[in-house]
């Protein structure tokens, strides 16, 4: 009896941590669906943004209401910008277009965490909101977790809804499917593409400022994230919605259970070797064409 | 005429040529000596600046060979300098090894260990394998953390036994031969198929090239450079930990360095290690905060306005130039006898190729339908049929670049249907594509040297073939040209010269005379028959029709995938439903008037 | 007739290679034209140029008397050029009826509903289809999918780049008889093809091409039974005659 409880809280908890980093891995994904470009700096992105959430708590006591709209409006200018001001320069169809723009993310990255480890130092740092407990029959969950989890739900639901059911969704979605096909339909793709490239690192910057509750970051954890998201991504088949949610909760239970038995640094490793086998085994994603974008 | 103009001009040339060649080579011997002497009368400090300046030249040559050459890019080749500081470590603190046999042991243990990792990961394209490599290198730091032996994540001090200065004097010995390793691959048949390969992976295959092996030595090289670079580094600070051992911001370091120097060039990486070990060095002295910073700001300043990199600067001014492999080629007397085509191999009319009941289909589509086709030798045949009709699948199939769902391929008495596409080129099967696929960073010598080694000539033969085929498809001046700068139909030339030096028995051109003007179409027809007369045998996709008739022997019509014709060209010629297929019915609707 | 399209002195091509040389060609308002050729004769590539998908290295289009320069593509669209990519170009995860929506993407919605009521009185089948994905559907009804959305941008004039490519004979039949009706409410309508036979029973004009340059021009009905248009597909005799 006990042990089923435990595989139940298990299973429980790794849906909720799939929920966390669908959050943490939506903003890759939209980028990649639309753009055919890995945002390197994406983690970067998150773990700034979840600093942010530090220092908004340090002066203002102001918890995750108020740093989640400063940090999505803050990294919609800042996604804005590097389109503008890098990616735009570079056409991903040239020879190598695809190198260059991935480097100039790692370029990217690389500056952003060096700034952020300026500015907030090199220790891990964390929001100390929704502390308690919550009990469901007998099990007990981290409230932390679980709200993280339950809004990083709602907010891949809006995500999707958006894409499928509203217009300028839908525009996105055609420039994804097929640039000259939306060229000739009289869409600004060079617009929409800045857009997306907006949104997606505004949706980082929501979720940095969200999960910085739950998980504690530092100036450098931004490369560790930026695989865990594209390890998701790739496991759901890239630009995949729908393969990205289920590649989440695989994530989450295994990663749950792995540090269980396993032990936390286990764990982590056990995320590398899940990507790069996926990586050889199954390039195209869990679902490969169902779910795209 | 075109004999002497060559003579009084070539000398002249070959002269500027040496010149700018021996002048970097001479910088080089000069700023190497310059280097010895700071390392044996300089004090600690420059010997230390000399350490990590050659340190970052090894480790920017190491990755230039995977990423630079072989046009794989690479986030984790620092996995390899780690691995090479954990086993020199192992090696000096649990076995009281020397240095220079932990060194050793380092390499061989990279090697050993990149031999399965490449031939697993270079399956990757793209930024699959670069990001595959990023997760290999952490799944590397993280084994080293948990490692009891050495350390652990803490680390421990490894005995020092030589001063800054000799470990300086050793890393300089290294740094000069990794420039010296990379320009002997750069003038090696090797080199020749890692560029191939880096520009056209389907064209270097249909070469001859075996691409994974290539790819796969090329990765082995880098990785035992990186690791020798590891180990050296331990010697070096004496402390081995996870942290710096896979450290990230080496490779953004090195990365950087061939960016900024000209990725994939002989000099641009010492070039930009120098440079940028020089001013991250002046950094680190000004701005230790914002060290990092500048460099992430010096990559993306590279990778936008400066996509060639320093080396680039040079080159427009023609100097550090890459050599052609084995150029110029040499004056053959006039007498020799033309040994283009071996003696015939079998008899005319034998059938050297059987294609039986093939199909292939793509989904729902189905792009051939048991297709029967047959290439006699000393016999060309020609396959036409209009848009989507199938034809380049049918090639694709027969080269192995795509797998039929069903029938037989045979070669002679070999069945074709899973052989790798180098294999079916070796064999003796060449062909062309449809739209050109030359190799940018070859010249049109080097193109044609690169099948001749595959078919397994000695160099000298390949040497004498590869200039006889220049002066047959009248190239002879252009030989050190980019394909880049040769004119459409010249470059059609020298796609059927790569071809035919693969010395085939079954030659598949692929709508070779698109395109063409009648006198270039009279120089293909005149090869075709010379091909012919040795007992080649030709299959030929033409969509000019007008072009192939002439000369064909026996004529296919392909529409939506199945044979609706064949025969004698002017059999086939006058069939309805030939015309038919070409122009389309339209519609039984009036004519608009 | 006052000059819709105006292409003069056309060149374009590739890293520096010039597949399209000097064409110029015009089409009027109210014309059904096509151009014809054999594969590789630069068909494609002068759609390109006069789409803005390619810069041109030499050449002027002018649109209604206005100069495109190098407007990018959607600019042309916008400003009446109705375009049917070869590959087609669909959004293959979306149904049809959001596909023919993203065409009309700035109307009103009952604008909307009445573009979509045309489409669909032309295309009856993409009625019954309109909650299919793209993906799923036959070469025909891709094609038909692909004419309809560009129709939903509300063009003066409609290019089509092999419309009949991949496409069997009855289904040529059955695009050619659509494109007929839509010229004859008045639309402006030039199709690039291959297959000559279908393209010149509808056209009115049309252009013969080879090897980038316009060698021919001619009512469509004389080119449709002159020999020498079957010639320069298949050709009769040697090309060495010639040399």
């Amino acid at each position: 009896m006990l042990q089923l409880q435990t595989y139940l809280l298990l299973l429980l908890t790794g849906i909720m941590w799939g929920g966390v980093y669908l959050l943490m891995a939506s903003g890759l994904n939209l980028i990649y669906g639309v753009m055919k470009v890995v945002n390197l700096a994406h983690g970067d992105f998150i773990v700034v943004a979840g600093l942010l959430a530090v220092s908004l708590y340090g002066a203002f006591r102001a918890g995750p209401a108020l740093a989640i709209p400063v940090a999505t409006l803050l990294f919609l200018l800042v996604g804005g910008l590097i389109y503008r001001g890098l990616l735009a320069r570079v056409e991903t169809t040239a020879p190598q277009g695809e190198l260059r723009t991935l480097l100039i993310t790692f370029g990217l990255s690389s500056i952003i965490s060096n700034i952020a480890l300026l500015i907030w130092g090199g220790q891990y740092q964390s929001v100390p909101f929704f502390q308690s407990a919550v009990h469901l029959g007998a099990l007990f969950f981290p409230e932390s977790l679980l709200v993280s989890s339950l809004l990083a739900f709602a907010l891949a639901f809006a995500v999707q809804l958006w894409l499928t059911r509203t217009r300028s969704g839908r525009l996105v979605r055609a420039t994804a499917q097929s640039e000259l096909g939306a060229a000739s339909c009289g869409l600004n793709t060079g617009r929409i593409r800045l857009l997306t490239f907006a949104l997606g690192a505004a949706m980082a910057g929501a979720a940095g400022a969200l999960t910085v509750v739950l998980i504690p970051v530092q100036a450098a954890s931004g490369g560790f994230m930026t695989v865990q998201a594209f390890t998701l991504i790739a496991l759901g088949g890239l630009g995949n919605y729908l393969g990205a949610l289920l590649a989440a909760i695989l994530l989450g239970v295994i990663e749950v259970s792995s540090s269980y038995f396993l032990g936390a640094s286990a764990a982590s490793a056990v995320i590398y070797v899940i990507f790069i086998l996926v990586l050889i085994v199954r390039p195209q994603g869990l679902l490969g064409q169902r779910g795209r974008i | 005429m075109r004999q002497r103009h060559f003579r009084l001009t070539f000398p002249a040339r070959r002269a500027t040529r040496l010149f700018k060649q021996a002048g970097a080579w001479l910088i080089f011997g000069v700023a190497a000596v310059a280097g010895v002497l700071i390392a044996l009368f300089g004090n600690g400090d420059q010997a230390q600046l000399l350490f990590s300046t050659c340190l970052f030249v090894v480790l920017a040559y190491a990755w230039n060979i995977i990423s630079g050459l072989s046009g794989y890019v690479s986030f984790g080749q620092v996995g390899f300098f780690g691995i090479g500081a954990y086993v020199a470590a192992t090696c000096q603190i649990a076995w009281q090894w020397d240095w220079y046999l932990a060194a050793l042991g380092a390499v061989l243990a990279a090697v050993v260990l990149a031999l399965p990792l490449g031939t697993v990961m270079l399956r990757l394209q793209g930024i699959f394998f670069a990001l595959g490599m990023f997760g290999l290198s952490h799944i590397g730091a993280l084994i080293a953390t948990s490692t009891p032996l050495v350390g652990g994540s803490m680390g421990e001090p490894v005995p020092i036994v030589g001063s800054t200065q000799e470990t300086a004097l050793v890393m300089l010995v290294c740094a000069v031969g990794s420039v010296l390793l990379t320009a002997w691959l750069l003038r090696s048949p090797l080199g020749l198929r890692l560029l191939a390969l880096r520009d056209d992976e389907k064209a270097a295959e249909a070469s001859g090239v075996n691409t994974n092996a290539s790819k796969v030595v090329a990765f082995c090289l880098s990785a035992g450079l990186a690791a020798l670079a590891g180990a050296l580094y331990v010697w070096n600070v004496g402390f081995i930990d996870p942290g710096s051992a896979f450290n990230n911001t080496y490779e953004l370091q090195t990365i950087l360095m061939v960016l900024f120097g000209g990725i994939g060039t002989l000099w641009g990486p010492l070039l930009g290690a120098v440079v940028i070990s020089l001013i991250s060095n002046a950094l680190w002295a000004q701005f230790p905060q914002q060290q990092q910073i500048i460099l992430g700001a010096l990559i993306l300043i590279a990778v936008i306005w400066m996509p060639g990199g320093l080396v680039s600067l040079f080159q427009r001014f023609g100097w550090l130039r890459r050599h052609p492999v084995w150029g110029p080629p040499p004056m053959i007397e006039a007498e020799a006898p033309r040994a283009l085509f071996p003696a015939a191999v079998s008899s005319t009319g034998e059938p050297a190729l059987r294609c039986e009941e093939i199909t292939r289909r793509f989904g729902g589509l189905t792009a051939l339908k048991r297709v029967n086709l047959e290439a006699r030798s000393g016999q060309i045949a020609a396959v036409i049929g209009p848009n989507g009709a199938g034809k380049t699948t049918l090639f694709n199939l027969i080269t192995g670049f795509d797998r039929c769902n069903g029938g037989t391929i045979r070669f002679g008495e070999t069945l074709l249907n899973r052989l790798a596409p180098y294999r079916i080129a070796r064999a003796g099967i060449a062909r062309t594509f449809q739209t050109c696929r030359p190799f940018p960073s070859l010249t049109a010598w080097e193109t044609l040297l690169l099948p001749a080694l595959a078919a397994g000539l000695s160099k000298e033969e390949a040497i004498r073939a590869a200039t006889q085929m220049l002066e047959r498809l009248a190239l002879r001046e252009q030989w050190d040209a980019s394909p880049e700068g040769l004119p459409p139909g010249q470059l059609r030339f020298l796609e059927i010269g790569r071809a035919l030096m693969l010395r085939p028995r079954v030659l598949l051109l692929d709508e070779v005379m698109a395109g063409m003007s009648p006198e270039e179409i009279h120089l293909v027809h005149a090869l075709l028959r010379e091909a012919v007369a040795a007992g080649c045998a030709v299959v030929a996709i033409e969509h000019v029709v007008p072009a192939i008739m002439p000369i064909a022997d026996h004529v296919y019509v392909l529409d939506f995938g199945t044979t609706i014709a064949q025969g004698r060209p002017d059999e086939v010629l006058r069939n309805p439903a030939v015309i038919e297929a070409y122009l389309g019915t339209g519609e039984e609707a009036p004519v608009n008037a | 007739m006052p000059e819709l399209l105006q292409l003069q002195q056309v060149s374009g091509g590739y890293h520096g290679r010039t597949v399209v040389h000097e064409v110029s060609l015009s089409i009027a308002e109210g014309e059904a034209v096509a151009a014809v050729g054999a594969n590789g004769a630069g068909k494609t590539t002068l759609l390109r140029l006069i789409m803005g998908q390619l810069p041109p290295s030499g050449g002027q289009v002018f649109l209604a008397g206005h100069d495109l320069g190098r407007l990018p593509t959607f600019e042309r669209v916008r400003l009446g050029i109705g375009y049917v990519p070869e590959g087609r170009a669909l959004f293959p995860e979306m149904t049809v009826e959001e596909n023919l929506e993203i065409g009309a993407y700035r109307a009103s919605r009952t604008e909307l509903r009445q573009r979509l009521a045309y489409i669909y009185q032309i295309f009856p089948r993409l009625q019954r289809l309109r909650q299919t994905r793209c993906r799923l559907l036959s070469g025909g009804e891709q094609q038909m999918v692909t004419v309809g959305r560009a129709l939903m941008t509300q063009p003066r004039l409609l290019i089509l780049d092999e419309p009949s490519t991949g496409l069997a004979p009855r289904v040529v039949g059955e695009l050619y008889q659509a494109l007929r009706a839509l010229h004859a409410s008045g639309l402006t309508v030039f199709v690039v093809e291959q297959n000559a036979y279908a393209a010149l029973r509808f056209a009115q004009r049309g252009y013969v091409f080879e090897d980038g340059h316009i060698t021919r021009v001619a009512p469509a009905s004389e080119l449709l039974h002159d020999p020498r248009l079957v010639e320069s597909y298949v050709g009769r005799a040697s090309p060495m005659a010639s040399s």
